[in-house]
């Protein structure tokens, strides 16, 4: 909206009546160089005294000075224009930079869509307020704590690169507020598609306020890769999702160690996921699956999955006897299973699996405990009759696509696991935990499998299939994605480990340590060394988060319960000077009009004197 | 070249002409106002001591028993002095170029046939004579020394011929080349002639000037002087500029009738051989 300060000064564009009354009176002519005016001055007298007064004529030079007349009027009234604008004196701004917004359905990207708004939001501050600006990506930062150089902020805002990884606004919102100072409440603005969950929602801080980018939601991606082994070989499976509203036609290509391999076309319905298996032979290797041509996420067009002999092949089974485990372990593409009754150290075996037996001290493979009635390390103080699951790991890569939902125990042991990940349990109990020994992996499920339901469920192979290439040191066979956490186990003798992160870029790091710049899908490349020796290799594939696949542009419904500056719609730019511009603009074109333009007579004017007679 | 070999070849066959006798500083072709030792007899007057013996008209001395002496026609050179206007009014329209070739033909012919000629210039530094020409030779040089004349600035004619006839010093003819467009051409015609020399003017206009082009509001800037007059031409007051022009040169011809000036229009476009064959014939300034 716009509008004028002080509208009484339009009373001088009465300026242009007197205007006209000079025209009136004295005609502009053009004028001619005659060698002498001493013959025509005897006319002048009767021209004079015939037209005292002109017609007005719309000559150039007339407009052109109402013109300018009306701009000096519209520059006295002060125009401003309203618009919405930052009414405290500090913003913090907290800009999504997660993989969709890389989306290209406002151009170029939703990211530069947003650093647009951003720094309009900027230009809206008075001179002098403190502009703070926190980047929430896969791994939140601040850009800029607290400045009052409104140029430094709009050039850090530049300088902000999308991940292809999930945002975490939970540790951005976090250091948003942490921005603020005390007692002196900010203005908190979210620039964001509004890909936030539920739980991301909720923390939004109260108060704050929601611009948005993004107008279409149409995208068609390759939300995973997964892989399996097959007696022909190694299967992948290719998940396609339309998140449009009519059905499409997606065509598919797999390229195994670069080279297409394969092409398929699946008919993705709207809203639905669509999967594709393809057979690629008993070679390990890597496997890529692409939508070719392009749409509105180019980033999600493409998935990553490794193939590779994961599954360890010779199993040691310590048991008094289990049906179930039995039968799935000897399922196990290639393994060899050895059933005891008695437990050992399980020298020469890849993996040992503890059922209910007394585990010994000295465990010389990887290890699957199952309900042991003995485990050193491990304190179990009592038994717990049908226990409440009340945790399930979010995101934990060992229970993807494990269904826990219907899982029912009757008894459980309760045991207190020092440095644990715990993936199921109860408030007091974990029921299911992983950690590491050592260089070991260690799994542990805390009840009978005979007294519960979840070798009836589906989720037991996926469950126990991901637990044992877990315990084997492979990485899980499910798919995983940029922004998730790569463990690099210990490997014995290693003391060095580097990852080539797809881009070209590399870090080093300890054996046992995690790596968290996980920002971008592809393959990662990771040698282990000892005295500057590759001991051990492999590779892990991350996929774009199917999170960021939908782009649907959804808005964030600010919290109550907070007073926080908010944006306000009567912040006046004034337009002043823009107004003075066009005055100068117009009086030098009236000047030129006047004494500058090259008209035939000022040509021969020119010759004229150039030449001699 | 101002003017072209076969026209100064054609104007070798002409000479400059007089009304009256006039007197020259050195003997020439024309009859002068002195007597002198021509064949052509004059007068007798009484014998004087130291006259010439040989001068006695021994005839009469016999009839009548007194001593008459004969005397005889002088022939004396004519000298042409041709002043041209090249004020910035006589920029316009190539007037300045038309009367540049006529002084120069003028000059050309005068020198040829063994009188002097001078021009003279006057712009607005005043009045520069250039050199005398008295053969085909210099008048070569003052040809080309006309070449370079412009115009320049607003000439004060009056002033000007005043010092060509102070500094001409023997009476001849003199030839005012100008479009006369100035309020003193009335003062400037009064020294055109004097006692004992003769003169002419030769009005140089353009043909636009008699017949302008300028239509509608205008806003007229003179160039000799600056000045301006903001004028509608309609055709009104086009009929009253031709009356007022027609006015003007006639009141320039009467003028220069009553001061005994011959006077000839001349145009910038004129050709130069029916100019001089047939007007200025017929104006008695060259035969």
């Amino acid at each position: 909206m716009n509008g004028l300060s002080t509208p009484g000064a339009l009373v001088v564009g009465l300026l242009a009546v007197p205007i006209l009354v000079v025209y009136m009176l004295r005609t502009r002519r053009p004028r001619r160089v005659v060698a002498s005016t001493f013959l025509w001055r005897e006319a002048t007298k009767s021209v004079a005294a015939s037209r005292p007064w002109d017609r007005i004529r719309p000559t150039i030079p007339l407009l052109l000075q109402l013109l300018l007349l009306a701009v000096l009027v519209l520059a006295l009234t002060r125009p401003f224009r309203s618009a919405p604008g930052v009414a405290g004196d500090h913003l913090v701004m907290v800009i999504d930079a997660s993989g969709s917004m890389l989306a290209t359905d406002v151009r170029p990207t939703r990211l530069d869509a947003a650093k647009t708004e951003a720094k309009h939001l900027i230009d809206t501050l008075s001179p002098g307020a403190v502009v703070s600006v926190v980047v929430a990506a896969g791994t939140p930062s601040v850009a800029v704590p607290a400045t009052r150089d409104h140029g430094e902020a709009a050039r850090a805002i530049d300088r902000i690169q999308a991940s292809e990884a999930p945002a975490d606004f939970a540790d951005a919102f976090l250091m948003a507020e942490s921005l603020e100072l005390p007692g002196r409440p900010a203005t908190i603005a979210l620039v964001s598609d509004g890909g936030l969950t539920p739980e991301e929602r909720a923390l939004v801080p109260p108060g704050s306020v929601f611009r948005g980018v993004g107008i279409s939601g149409d995208n068609v991606s390759v939300e995973r890769v997964e892989t399996g082994e097959a007696p022909a070989g190694f299967q992948a499976l290719a998940v396609v999702r339309n998140y449009g509203d009519s059905d499409r036609r997606v065509p598919l290509a797999v390229l195994r160690d670069g080279i297409e391999v394969a092409n398929a076309t699946v008919t993705a319905p709207a809203g639905s996921p669509v999967e594709r298996s393809f057979d690629l032979g008993p070679e390990p290797g890597r496997v890529e699956v692409r939508i070719p041509g392009g749409n509105a996420l180019a980033a999600d067009d493409h998935a990553f999955a490794v193939l590779e002999v994961n599954r360890p092949q010779h199993i040691l089974l310590a048991t008094p006897g289990n049906l179930f485990l039995e039968s799935l372990l000897r399922s196990l593409a290639g393994a060899e299973v050895h059933v005891r009754a008695k437990a050992t150290g399980g020298e020469g075996f890849d993996l040992v699996v503890y059922d209910r037996v007394a585990v010994p001290r000295r465990i010389a493979a990887p290890a699957l405990f199952i309900a042991p009635t003995k485990l050193p390390g491990v304190a179990v103080d009592g038994i717990v009759n049908q226990p409440a699951i009340t945790y399930i790991a979010p995101s934990d890569p060992l229970l993807a696509q494990v269904d826990l939902s219907e899982l029912s125990i009757a008894r459980a042991q309760r045991a207190v696991i020092p440095g644990a990940r715990v993936l199921v349990g109860t408030s007091s109990s974990p029921l299911i935990a992983v950690w590491t020994e050592g260089t070991e992996r260690r799994a542990w499920v805390g009840f009978d499998l005979h007294e519960t339901n979840l070798p009836l469920q589906v989720a037991f192979p996926i469950l126990f299939d991901h637990l044992l290439a877990w315990s084997s040191g492979a990485e899980p066979v499910s798919a995983r994605f940029a922004g998730d956490v790569l463990e690099l186990p210990p490997v014995a003798g290693a003391d060095e480990v580097q990852i080539a992160i797809p881009g070209g870029r590399g870090a080093t790091l300890v054996p046992g340590e995690q790596f968290v710049e996980t920002q971008k899908a592809g393959f990662y490349d990771i040698e282990y060394y000892d005295n500057g020796d590759v001991t051990a290799e492999r590779s892990v594939a991350l996929s774009f988060p199917a999170r960021e696949s939908g782009l649907t542009p959804r808005d964030v419904e600010p919290r109550g319960g907070e007073e926080r500056p908010g944006l306000t719609a009567t912040v006046r730019s004034p337009a002043f000077a823009w107004v003075l511009a066009l005055a100068l603009a117009v009086l030098l074109v009236e000047w030129w009009w006047a004494h500058g333009r090259p008209t035939p007579a000022r040509a021969r004017s020119f010759v004229k004197r150039g030449k001699p007679a | 070249m101002l003017l072209a070999p076969e026209v100064l070849e054609r104007l070798e066959r002409l000479s400059l002409l007089t009304r009256g006798r006039l007197t020259g500083a050195y003997p020439g072709g024309h009859r002068s106002r002195r007597l002198g030792s021509s064949v052509d007899f004059a007068d007798w007057r009484a014998y004087v001591p130291g006259d010439d013996f040989r001068r006695i008209d021994y005839q009469i001395y016999a009839r009548l028993d007194r001593l008459l002496v004969r005397l005889y026609e002088a022939e004396d050179e004519v000298v042409l002095h041709a002043v041209v206007d090249a004020s910035s009014s006589m920029g316009y329209d190539g007037k300045l170029d038309g009367a540049l070739r006529v002084t120069g033909a003028l000059c050309y012919l005068a020198a040829a046939r063994g009188d002097r000629a001078r021009a003279w210039v006057i712009d607005g530094d005043g009045a520069h004579p250039s050199p005398w020409a008295r053969s085909r030779d210099s008048a070569v040089a003052l040809l080309a020394w006309l070449e370079g004349i412009v115009p320049k600035g607003s000439s004060d004619l009056a002033t000007g011929l005043a010092r060509v006839r102070n500094a001409r010093g023997f009476r001849g003819v003199t030839v005012l080349v100008s479009d006369m467009l100035t309020e003193d051409w009335e003062a400037a015609l009064r020294r055109v002639s004097g006692p004992g020399s003769e003169g002419a003017l030769l009005h140089v206009l353009a043909r636009s000037e008699l017949e302008p082009a300028e239509r509608g509001d205008l806003h007229l800037i003179d160039s000799e002087h600056g000045g301006s007059i903001d004028l509608s031409v309609t055709e009104q007051v086009l009929r009253a500029y031709r009356e007022r022009t027609r006015s003007w040169m006639g009141a320039v011809a009467e003028a220069c009738r009553r001061r005994d000036l011959r006077y000839a229009l001349v145009h910038p476009d004129d050709d130069l051989e029916a100019l001089l064959l047939v007007r200025l014939r017929a104006e008695g300034l060259v035969g």
